[in-house]
């Protein structure tokens, strides 16, 4: 709910004067509602001291009487003694018998027990008072005789000296609040009266003050703060109105400041324009910046990414290089020992063929001279042939001799076919012979041809050998630097691995540190470009801002 | 049985075997009065069989053999054989003649029939025909 200044200082008046009003009147009231319960209770206590003193005396003419009489007389004249309606004296002794009582079936009993409904023993407490302080009141309620109701007693008792008995009486005090209730009805009535008395002039009085706090309030606060209100109200960004000043007081004051403030302000609308230009231009600039930055950053945070990914691959491949590295190593130190073992093994052959080669040579030279003799033998058998040839002829000449000389020449005709037989049969032989002759001088041609394809196969195997052997030396060499080469590629794979291992670990870090970076480049970026737009919005407002003799704030853009 | 070369059936001829252009021949032991290596000496008077009966076949191994044929003139008439084979006996009635069809034309080439020697057949040749017909 909307209020109003003089509706709210009004408030404050009628509520401070109400509340005033009230305290004063609850207060005053209450004073006159104590003074007529005062007069109650002094009502009160009058007729209770009035009863007091009226069962006190009783009492004390029967402690006369027992002082004064024989204990006999006075318990007869104590028994038949009777005041007021029903008032009876009765007498017990510190052990709470009852010594005399009106009625007597009561008479020589122990009472301690006697007590009323709220549990007050009556005879007790007053033996118990009486032993203490000779005598004493005890308030308690009792039956009334001929009547139902339990009704407030008061009874008095005191020690008769001398006798070690107790007298008491009582007597009933229900009147008194009957009194009582009248007398605080009258008090009532009187204090209404006085009440609605006081009540009325104080409503009175407020509403005529009330009335002349209103005129004042409007008078001396509510039109000034309305003149300021309206002024403000119609500002309009108008850095040139001025605020009308119509009091000396504080709403005057304010009214002063306003216009100084408005004067300050006009100045400093006047600089944060061009502060709010150099933002606008200083965050445009960081905007462009934080973008080609963030570009930048999306850009390393890729390449890192790719990086991390060949470089987790370059850690797999070193390790399985390594592995291999190792294997490498174990075949290149079994394949030193074979190629050592190989070169020994050549060695020993190039010796063999050495022997062989030697052997060969001889054996051709005999097979060379077997041959030359085989020749020679060839040659003889074509002369035993041409001479067996010139035998047969001479034989078959015989032979016709021995046919022409008829039955003489028989003789002579078998000696000359048996030498022509014999001819035949050294030609045959020859034949023979030469035939086996040619055929071991092929067999020995064979033979040299054999030897020598084998001695120059021998020589090319020595040759071979020779290089063999050269070539398994360099190679043991070279082998001896594989395995070498091989121990330190092995070391420099698992120094790789390593090394590899801890560049991953490395652009790892570097890849969360670029996506960090990437991520608070971002929000720069995202900051830089909502900070261009609030200094637009800030210019926006800025150029509201009128500050008079055609004076406005710089366009965005302008000179710095 | 031929009159040429036997008197009668139960007579033994004497025949000198030997080859020319690849055939086997038997001649009259009696015809031939020598026998030796033809050398090449007077190659122009001598007669070569193969040349003389026509044969073209292969001479075979071994030297060519002259003959020496008596023929009762001055004049020897000399036959080289490709190679001399052996000197052997037939029996006369052994003699096979050529069939009528073609004795004419092997009587002009001297020819009297065919022989087995050793089993083997060999035509049996008579020099001194030989010798006439080139005399005419």
């Amino acid at each position: 709910m909307k209020m109003t200044l003089s509706k709210k200082v009004l408030a404050l008046i009628f509520t401070s004067v109400i509340t005033t009003v009230t305290v004063i009147s609850v207060m005053s009231i209450a004073k006159i509602v104590s003074r007529g319960e005062s007069r109650v209770s002094s009502l009160r206590e009058m007729l209770l001291s009035e009863r007091k003193m009226q069962i006190k005396a009783q009492v004390q003419m029967a402690v006369q009487a027992m002082e004064k009489l024989p204990l006999a007389e006075a318990k007869k004249y104590l028994k038949l003694m009777r005041y007021g309606d029903n008032g009876y004296i009765w007498v017990n002794d510190f052990n709470n018998a009852m010594i005399v009582h009106p009625d007597p079936r009561l008479e020589g009993k122990d009472q301690s027990g006697l007590r009323d409904q709220n549990g007050v023993y009556i005879i007790r407490e007053i033996t118990r008072m009486c032993r203490e302080n000779g005598e004493g009141y005890l308030n308690y309620l009792w039956r009334k005789p001929g009547g139902e109701a339990m009704l407030p007693k008061l009874s008095y008792a005191s020690r008769v000296p001398g006798t070690g008995l107790i007298a008491g009486t009582g007597i009933y005090i229900d009147d008194i609040d009957r009194m009582i209730v009248k007398e605080r009805e009258k008090v009532a009535l009187e204090t209404r009266s006085e009440i609605m008395q006081y009540v009325l002039v104080s409503f009175t009085i407020s509403c005529l003050f009330l009335l002349l706090a209103t005129v004042l309030v409007r008078k001396h606060i509510s039109n000034p703060v309305l003149a300021i209100t309206d002024a403000v109200k119609n500002f309009n960004n108008d850095l040139t109105r001025k605020v009308p000043v119509t009091t000396g007081d504080e709403i005057g004051e304010l009214a002063s400041w306003l216009n100084e403030h408005i004067s300050e302000l006009h100045k400093v609308i006047w600089m944060v324009s061009g502060v709010t230009e150099n933002i606008f231009s200083y965050s445009a600039t960081i905007s462009s910046s934080m973008g080609q930055q963030s570009d930048f950053a999306d850009q390393l945070s890729c390449s890192v990414v790719e990086i991390s990914s060949t470089m987790e691959e370059f850690s797999s491949t070193a390790s399985q290089i390594a592995l291999h590295s190792q294997g490498v190593v174990v075949q290149a130190d079994k394949t030193l020992a074979d190629t050592k073992h190989g070169a020994s093994e050549v060695e020993n052959l190039t010796f063999k063929f050495n022997e062989i080669s030697e052997d060969i040579s001889q054996n051709l030279d005999e097979i060379v001279a077997l041959g030359r003799k085989s020749k020679e033998i060839n040659r003889i058998m074509e002369i035993i042939n041409s001479i067996a040839s010139q035998t047969k002829m001479i034989a078959f000449n015989a032979a016709l001799e021995a046919a022409s000389a008829g039955e003489a020449g028989k003789r002579f005709g078998v000696v000359a076919v048996e030498i022509r037989r014999l001819a035949d049969s050294v030609v045959v032989s020859t034949g023979e012979i030469e035939s086996k002759i040619t055929e071991i001088l092929d067999a020995l041609n064979r033979l040299v041809m054999s030897s020598e394809k084998s001695s120059r196969m021998i020589m090319e195997g020595q040759e071979y050998a020779r290089h063999t052997v050269a070539l398994l030396t360099n190679m043991v060499d070279g082998v001896e630097e594989t395995t070498n080469a091989a121990h330190q590629i092995s070391l420099s794979t698992q120094q790789q691995q390593i090394a590899s291992s801890q560049v991953v670990i490395a652009l790892k870090d570097i890849e969360q540190g670029v996506r960090y970076s990437t991520d608070a480049t971002r929000k720069a970026s995202s900051v830089t470009g909502e900070m261009v737009l609030l200094s637009e919005q800030l210019k926006s407002l800025v150029m509201t801002f009128k500050l008079g003799n055609g004076e406005t704030p710089r366009e965005p853009g302008g000179d710095k | 049985m031929n009159q040429v070369f036997c008197d009668g059936d139960g007579e033994w001829l004497h025949l000198m075997r030997f080859s020319a252009g690849g055939i086997a021949f038997c001649a009259d032991a009696g015809q031939i009065e020598s026998v030796t290596v033809f050398d090449g000496a007077d190659a122009d008077r001598v007669v070569w069989l193969r040349d003389e009966l026509g044969c073209r076949g292969a001479a075979g191994q071994g030297a060519p053999v002259l003959f020496g044929v008596k023929t009762g003139a001055e004049r020897q008439y000399r036959v080289v054989v490709d190679r001399m084979e052996d000197f052997c006996q037939v029996a006369c009635r052994e003699i096979r003649p050529f069939p009528p069809l073609v004795e004419r034309f092997a009587l002009a080439k001297g020819l009297w029939g065919v022989v087995f020697p050793a089993g083997r057949p060999a035509l049996l040749i008579d020099f001194l025909l030989l010798a006439r017909k080139k005399r005419t």
